[in-house]
């Protein structure tokens, strides 16, 4: 063993760390993106579909049914479109006796109560912090800082189908009066 | 003339059933083919367990045709008793064979003749071998169900009755080709991992759907008592099939008085005038003996999706590098340490 070695300069010594370190981060980072992926909750429905809407118990609600059961001018509770983090939406029987072509998110954009119909007064007023909107929704009273949103409501085959509110914002209010949704 | 077009459809069928000996068609008349436990319909009137092998591959990328083989092992040339009378005025025949497959959902027969789009699916030799009628083609069990299915439901394919000189020529197996459905066209389906029911029959079945037994059963006594009279060489009428000569009429002596057991021709008379017989006893030998019978089968079929794979082979390529780099950096490390040893003389 008379052999004399040569000593590994630092500069390759370190280029094979770091290749070596590289290789195996980009393994470990290829074998974390399907367990990230697969902590974010699937996208359901997907798509700009339309849903039903249904009842408390799940059951989709008949239009000539809830016409002949509802006084005109009531605003009738559903589970609608997931729009502001919420289903809840409000079916609009107009004064009329008709469904309105537009549905009311019955979720406070304050901080999320839902937003009961007082038909005494004929507006929603938010038993959390008394939030108050009008009968189409518009902002009246804060602090909510904006009106309840809005989306498309069409009768179709006996059934009301909502659909996302792709249009301007129709209502107008001292509070707020932005005609851009501010839900999309 | 309502009336007349079903007496007409009545006899149709009645030729129809006597002309053939296996009929998968039968099992249309279940609204499920497949029970709850898992045993194939087919099983309830074929009453004889045989052998049934499958052949398919182990993963099928969407859209891809593949070939499903069903091995019936049977001896081609074996005869067993049919309901007619051939030239020699035997009831007897070769076997035919049937075969039953439950798919998963989405998946379905090629079938150019029904489909113009199969046509470019299949390679020419699948073609070929379908035009020309060396693979018997497969259908919808729902198709042959009278009155027709409002849906029919691809998946679950028959074939047959199949004839000895058809199985001969295939070497007892039956090909099925079959198109893999796209997950990514259809959102109903997924990849995965799914079984595949198959049941494969030859030879006559021992119960008519009328439920009358057939004359390749064996006939017992229904009560037990002493054999009076033994009138042979008669025609017969068991359910709806008629024999015209061959058939036996056995006079039994209950207890509650004269009983008449019709036997059709096929079976053999084993009891004699004087003999005292039990309930439930044999009159006739067994003649389902030729090796006719029905089998079930399970077998897995993964639907693959191809991107998964070439990501499989890209983990595999990076975890190998990896590897290879691990291992480089100790032998760098291992010469480090050599020299260093080197320097403070422990060599």
């Amino acid at each position: 063993m008379t052999e004399v070695l040569e000593p590994i300069p630092n500069g390759r010594r370190n280029f094979l760390t770091l290749l070596t370190t590289g290789a195996i981060t980009g393994a470990t980072l290829g074998a974390l993106y399907p367990v990230v992926n697969y902590f974010i909750p699937p996208n359901k429905g997907g798509g700009s579909g339309g849903v039903f809407a249904r009842s408390r118990d799940g059951k989709e609600i008949l239009a000539s049914k809830l016409l002949a059961d509802e006084p005109a001018g009531t605003r009738v509770i559903s589970q609608g479109l997931t729009v502001n983090s919420g289903t809840a939406t409000y079916i609009v029987i107009d004064d009329d006796k008709k469904i309105a072509n537009f549905g009311l998110n019955a979720v406070c954009p304050h901080l999320g109560c839902v937003v009961p119909w007082d038909g005494g007064i004929g507006k929603f007023k938010c038993p959390c912090h008394g939030s108050t909107y009008d009968k189409d929704g518009g902002l009246v009273r804060g602090p909510s800082p904006r009106p309840l949103a809005l989306t498309k409501a069409a009768v179709k085959d006996d059934k009301i189908e909502f659909s996302p509110w792709t249009e301007k914002d129709f209502r107008k209010t001292d509070l707020y009066s932005d005609p851009n949704p501010w839900w999309t | 003339m309502k009336k007349t077009l079903l007496a007409l459809a009545g006899t149709l069928w009645l030729t129809n059933a006597l002309a053939v000996h296996a009929f998968p068609q039968y099992a249309a008349k279940y609204p499920q083919p497949r029970e709850s436990s898992g045993r194939i319909a087919c099983a309830n009137c074929h009453l004889k367990e045989a052998e049934v092998e499958v052949e398919l591959p182990q993963a099928v990328a969407p859209g891809q045709v593949f070939e499903v083989e069903v091995h019936i092992p049977y001896d081609v040339k074996a005869q067993e008793v049919v309901s007619f009378p051939n030239e020699q005025g035997e009831y007897k025949a070769t076997l035919q064979a049937g075969a039953f497959v439950q798919l998963p959902k989405g998946f379905r027969v090629a079938n150019p003749t029904e489909h113009e789009e199969d046509k470019k699916l299949l390679t020419e030799e699948q073609l070929k071998k379908l035009e020309s009628g060396e693979w018997p083609q497969a259908a919808p069990l729902d198709t042959l169900a009278d009155p027709p299915r409002e849906q029919v439901r691809e998946n679950i394919v028959v074939v047959g009755p199949i004839d000895t000189e058809t199985m001969t020529k295939l070497g007892n197996t039956v090909v099925i080709p079959v198109i893999a459905p796209d997950p990514n066209k259809d959102k109903n389906l997924n990849f995965g991992k799914y079984s595949v029911y198959v049941g494969g029959n030859r030879g006559r079945g021992q119960v008519y759907p009328d439920g009358s037994p057939s004359n390749n059963a064996q006939y017992i006594a229904p009560a037990a008592g002493e054999i009076t009279k033994i009138t042979s060489n008669v025609p017969v009428t068991i359910g709806e099939v008629s024999y015209e000569s061959g058939g036996a009429l056995v006079t039994l002596k209950t207890d509650k008085g004269e009983v008449e057991i019709k036997i059709p021709p096929g079976p053999n008379l084993t009891a004699k005038v004087g003999d005292k017989v039990t309930a439930g006893q044999a009159l006739t030998t067994d003649p389902n003996v030729v090796g006719g019978g029905f089998g079930h089968l399970e077998k897995d079929l993964v639907l693959q999706d191809p991107q998964r794979v070439v990501w499989l082979l890209v983990t595999l390529a990076v975890a190998f590098l990896c590897q290879v780099l691990l291992v480089l950096k100790k032998k760098q490390v291992e010469k480090i340490q050599a020299y260093e040893a080197q320097q403070q003389g422990l060599h």
